[in-house]
């Protein structure tokens, strides 16, 4: 019955939708700015949006089991601080810890992923054995880690980094710069977690049918706590590589990231009702992201129009995604 | 009884007598504890130190005008002699005052539309923002002496806040009355975030267009700025960059000769004053409509000061 | 070791304001077929989630295979070698069928056990169902599966774990006679290697075709267990209900008056081709054919419930717009659709608020404040009617059983008094008492007048109930019959017509 069936033009462009909008916009501001399309533009965009995607792709985890975590903005501040504590140059008069001996570069990163990651635990575990919703559970330490991070520093800047620490966020790592080249492996990462691991497909079922996964077998409570130390994970990457690139850590660092984050996955194409989602999609809704700032920046668009702009991009690209869920019932 | 006793029985009778003069309780509310804030917060306290028998009350409203409300409502139910007001937002002052029933009110660094300061019970204290800019543009003036054009790059802070309205006012006004002509290659928001700003930049260098200085309308964006311009290589001595506040690393910057200037507000100064004429209206005294705490200019020859 | 492979004894459970289960013994034999009857309500589901780990249980033991033992949740059971089809399906709609059935078992790379090795997994589905004599791909989604077929991957993937005591509560409740077949050839290899199988179902037939023995509940307490051939409907029956029942198609003949619906030509893109009948006042106007021929999807067009590309809808012969289903409901209609918990139940909310959903209107006072009195009178009064068993109507509906759900849907589109009643598979799931209180209800409200479509899979019902039948195939309206002339054999026909015609 051929003719019955949905022409496979429009299937395509439905499953490929935001992808579409994607190249839409490149092509658009390939014709209106002459620098957008070149090599160095490019890697800036990618290098700008890198935080937040890694961001992005741990909320969409989360995201996709049908969770919601508003804390990674905050966890980027207090891995920033943290990580930047310990490693500030010893010829500068107002350090944080002024007894600290010189540390191996290492310490602080891994003391910044194991801060970002143990508030993820802390969350997943409170989600999943105390029954408070996540929005909750996560609003709580979106507040507690920004007061942690500013009771730390007092509100004052964390600055004069090592050179061997800055040059995690600075440096490059052949043609790349090593932020890129970290957010690309995470990308990978996720993809991998998510399409061939157990991880990955309980991400999907408890999303989909938490009952379900639970009659069936699925550890619900421990995966609730893996996702959202993934979640914790991915921020506290971000805040580490971004506090190197900013040569300083700041407490207000990630302020309001967690809204770009959810909205890039959401751009994305995943579902907040859980058990939809893809990686592809939220870098998609990342670039969208980048590639709208960098044009307007391009383009020279007056600050107020920009805001404006933006808003009717973000929702027109996610009506035009949304149109292949709508069908009737 | 000896002299001691005979003494301190005066004493305690001062005291008593006294007491009822001096004790004093101050409100004060705070937009949010920011660098700047937490300092001029700490001069309020340390400057309350100075008189017996004022207790400081000192809340912060974590950028929420409601919040901020119902610190202003509280302060008044316990008949708090006098309040200072950091405000969030400029709008919210009539509120303000009506919640404030009376009980004479400071504003400090964010600045009230004027007809509402009367020096009676209420006044303003801090800097004028307009002169932050003014400093810059006269800096800028005298580094560019000669030239006729000035292409810019400008980092705004928060969009539709006085202190970014007024700092991009002066800036602009001084260079032009000056007689440069300004011409715009980029002129943006960074929401006074560094991160954001070194972002902006590193995109803005990859155009390769040409621009003289960098203006910022505070110090964390200039720094971002400057990391930027640091990583592709530009030469901060030829492309000066400016910042405002003078804080701790902005100094260091200046001192390194990577940031050509900032300008310090001197929020110690601003915090005392607030103090001293909220306790001088509480009392019923004149007041001054306004406290005017000037900026200062920070540059190599002088940041040894700061 | 004692003849049985599993034994609950003196099992008790308790939930907030109802015993469930007060004291219920149950034993099973490796190869035997064992079913559990009883009303809804009766306290089936609980004592077999006792046994698959959902529910613990308050008091009582369960021994298996000899020893003694304690199952704390799911994966303990399905460990020990107990699966179960639960009886409200529970499919992850978004992915696909071969995830479903290898949940948290997926098979893993051999060289690489962190990964899930996707070819074994689909080779795994492939030979689970040629096994089993299924015809489906392992990689579609389960979205876009009818209810009834992911009725059987939710029948293979319980088969799937080699279980030696499989649980099906009412897995047949959705299926079609083929499918129903099928599913009995599957129980009949299952009971051949050995496996002890407990079958939960409302249709007398089937126990009489499949089981071995029977255990009946009544009230959380067990009446009789026995083998099959000791037993006869009639005595099945008045186990269950604890009393003769009366007549279980209580069709009176009333008059008919004139057409009150006509569908002319319509046309859902990819369901329904050219579709056209007319129903009239007082007509019970029976729809059968095959789960899949698009019955459900003609109703929901008629509902305006999806997008017609063609046709028109004539009330009282004039034609009529409708595009929703609040167009449809001012036309006088209501429809109780099939699947209650995808479109028919707000799961968090009580039987009370779940009654009255569709009729918020008449609830209203001048103010725009709801009137709780007279809803409370009004959803006690559909309780009582349609006998509900539920502790009280405040009680969130999720909890009620499987059955007593569908009756306060019923109850809910009756509260609205529709001059068209449009009912979806009416009586899946519901106990015999209770689906004679629903004839009963059907052939009262076709008595007063009123126009009843009813969908059913169920052959007997449909011949039982219906003054014509319409019989739908692939989409298209193959045959109508009148009631004196049809039959078992002329339904199957039509609704295989074009089956054999394109074969
Ligand atoms: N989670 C729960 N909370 C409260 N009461 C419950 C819960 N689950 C079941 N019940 C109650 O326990 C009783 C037995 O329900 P159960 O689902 O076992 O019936 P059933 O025999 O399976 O009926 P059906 O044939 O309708 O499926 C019912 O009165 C029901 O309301
Ligand atoms: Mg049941």
């Amino acid at each position: 019955m051929a003719t019955l069936q949905t022409p496979l033009v429009q299937k395509i462009v439905n499953r490929y939708a935001i992808f579409i909008v994607l190249g839409a916009m490149g092509a658009s501001l390939t014709l209106l700015s002459p620098d957008f399309l070149t090599p160095g533009n490019l890697i800036n965009v990618l290098i700008a949006e890198s935080g937040r995607g890694m961001l992005a792709l741990g909320v969409g985890v989360v995201i996709m089991s049908r969770g919601i975590d508003l804390s990674i903005g905050s966890i980027v501040s207090l891995t920033s601080v943290v990580a930047a504590s310990l490693i500030q140059q010893h010829d500068y008069s107002a350090r944080i810890f002024k007894d600290l001996p010189l540390l191996p570069v290492y310490v602080p990163v891994i003391a910044g992923l194991v801060t970002g990651t143990l508030v993820g635990m802390v969350n997943g575990w409170l989600i999943a054995y105390t029954a408070i919703p996540a929005f909750i559970a996560t609003l709580g330490f979106m507040i507690i880690a920004r007061g942690m991070a500013l009771m730390l520093t007092n509100a004052y800047p964390v600055p004069m980094l090592r050179p061997e620490f800055k040059i995690l966020g600075q440096g490059n790592f052949g043609p790349m710069p090593i932020i890129v080249c970290v957010f690309i492996f995470m990308v990978i990462v996720t993809w991998v977690l998510l399409n061939h691991t157990r991880f990955g497909k309980n991400v999907y079922f408890i999303g989909g049918n938490i009952n379900a996964a639970r009659v069936s077998g699925v550890r619900v409570e421990r995966n609730l706590i893996y996702i959202y130390a993934f979640s914790g994970f991915c921020a506290a990457l971000a805040g580490v590589l971004i506090t190197a690139r900013a040569a300083s850590g700041i407490a207000t660092l990630g302020n309001n990231y967690e809204l770009d984050a959810i909205a890039a996955a959401t751009i994305g194409g995943t579902s907040h009702t859980g058990g939809i989602g893809t990686v592809g999609g939220i870098v998609a809704g990342i670039l969208i992201l980048g590639i709208l700032n960098n044009g307007l920046l391009l383009l020279g668009v007056s600050p107020y129009l920009q805001q404006i702009v933006k808003g009717v991009i973000i929702v027109f690209a996610v009506v035009f995604d949304m149109r292949k869920n709508a069908r009737k019932v | 009884m000896g002299k001691w006793s005979r003494r301190a029985l005066v004493l305690v009778a001062v005291c008593l007598i006294a007491a009822p003069v001096f004790a004093q309780k101050i409100g004060v509310t705070l937009y949010d504890r920011d660098q700047f804030i937490s300092s001029l917060e700490q001069a309020i306290l340390d400057a309350g130190k100075a008189f017996p028998g004022v207790t400081i009350d000192s809340q912060d409203a974590k950028q929420d005008v409601n919040q901020q409300l119902t610190q202003v409502d509280v302060f008044v139910t316990k008949k708090y002699n006098a309040i200072i007001v950091n405000l969030i937002n400029t709008d919210t002052v009539e509120t303000i005052l009506e919640r404030a029933k009376g009980t004479p009110t400071v504003f400090v660094n964010r600045r009230p539309r004027d007809a509402v300061i009367d020096g009676v019970k209420t006044a303003y204290v801090g800097s004028q923002e307009f002169d932050a800019g003014r400093m810059q543009g006269e800096f800028l003036a005298k580094f560019f002496q000669g030239k006729k054009e000035i292409r810019y790059v400008l980092f705004m802070g928060q969009l539709g806040l006085e202190n970014t309205n007024e700092r991009t006012r002066g800036v602009k006004e001084t260079l032009t009355k000056a007689g440069f002509t300004l011409t715009k290659v980029y002129e943006d928001t960074a929401e006074w975030d560094r991160f954001k700003a070194m972002n902006q930049m590193q995109q803005l260098l990859g155009t390769n267009r040409p621009f003289d200085v960098v203006i910022c309308n505070n110090d964390e964006m200039a720094l971002g700025a400057i990391e930027a311009m640091k990583s592709a290589g530009r030469d901060l001595k030829k492309v000066p960059v400016v910042g405002i506040d003078a804080t701790p690393p902005a100094k260091e910057a200046v001192k390194a000769g990577d940031m050509a200037m900032t300008v310090f507000q001197n929020a110690k100064a601003q915090g005392r004053v607030a103090l001293e004429i909220a306790l001088k209206a509480a009392k019923g005294q004149k007041i001054d409509k306004f406290g005017w705490v000037p900026f200062e200019p920070v540059t190599i020859d002088n940041v040894a000061k700061y | 070791m004692s003849e049985y492979i599993l034994e609950m004894r003196n099992i008790v459970r308790d939930f907030p304001g109802v015993r469930a289960l007060r004291g219920v013994d149950l034993n099973l034999k490796a190869g035997v077929v064992h079913a559990l009857m009883g009303e809804n309500g009766a306290g089936k589901s609980t004592l077999m989630k006792c046994l698959i780990g959902i529910h613990r249980p308050t008091a009582g033991t369960i021994v298996f295979k000899g020893r003694e033992v304690d199952i704390p949740n799911t994966i303990t059971a399905l460990r020990m070698g107990i699966s179960m089809i639960h009886q409200e399906l529970n499919p992850v709609v978004d992915r696909t069928v071969m995830e479903n059935i290898w949940i948290a078992r997926e098979p893993m790379h051999k060289a690489l056990p962190v990964f899930i090795d996707h070819g074994k997994m689909f080779s795994l589905t492939k030979q689970l169902f040629k096994e089993l004599e299924l015809d489906l791909d392992p990689k579609s989604l389960l979205r876009n599966l009818t209810v009834a077929r992911m009725q059987m991957v939710e029948i293979a993937k319980a088969v799937s774990y080699d279980a030696e005591v499989v649980i099906m509560d009412e897995p047949s409740s959705a299926l079609t006679p083929n499918e129903v077949e099928h599913l009995f050839a599957m129980i009949r290899k299952l009971k051949a290697k050995g496996v002890a199988i407990v079958y939960i179902t409302h249709k007398m037939d089937e126990i009489f075709e499949i089981a071995d023995e029977v255990t009946v509940l009544r009230d959380g307490n067990r009446i009789v267990t026995e083998p099959v051939s000791q037993m006869t409907i009639d005595s099945l029956i008045s186990y269950m209900v604890g009393r003769n029942l009366d007549e279980m198609f209580p069709k009176i003949d009333c008059p008919i008056g004139e057409v009150k619906l006509e569908v002319r030509g319509l046309s859902v893109p990819g369901h329904i081709e050219d579709a056209s009948f007319t129903a009239r006042r007082g007509e019970i106007l029976g729809v059968s054919g095959l789960v899949g021929a698009g019955r459900t999807e003609l109703m929901e067009a008629i509902f305006g419930l999806r997008r017609r590309s063609k046709g028109e809808i004539l009330i009282d012969g004039k034609q009529v717009r409708i595009d929703s289903p609040v167009d449809a409901m001012g036309a006088g209609m209501a429809f109780v659709t099939e699947d209650r918990r995808l479109t028919g139940l707000v799961p968090v909310l009580s039987v009370k608020f779940n009654t009255i959903i569709a009729n918020m209107k008449a609830y209203v006072n001048s103010l725009g404040l709801l009137r709780h009195r007279k809803i409370s009178q009004d959803v006690t009064s559909y309780r009582d009617k349609l006998s509900i068993k539920t502790p009280s109507i405040d009680t969130i509906i999720a909890n009620l059983s499987g059955g007593n759900q569908q009756k306060v849907l019923v109850a809910r589109w009756l509260l609205t008094s529709p001059d068209i009643l449009i009912l979806d598979e009416p009586t899946r799931g519901i106990d015999v008492g209770a689906k004679a209180e629903i004839h009963n209800i059907i052939t009262r409200l076709a008595g007063e007048g009123k126009t009843i479509i009813m969908v059913s899979s169920e052959l007997p019902e449909i011949l039982g109930m219906s003054d014509r039948i319409v019989v739908v195939c692939e989409g298209r309206v193959t045959g109508i019959v009148d009631r004196k002339d049809a039959n078992q054999e002329l339904i199957m026909k039509y609704a295989t017509n074009s089956l054999r015609a394109s074969a």
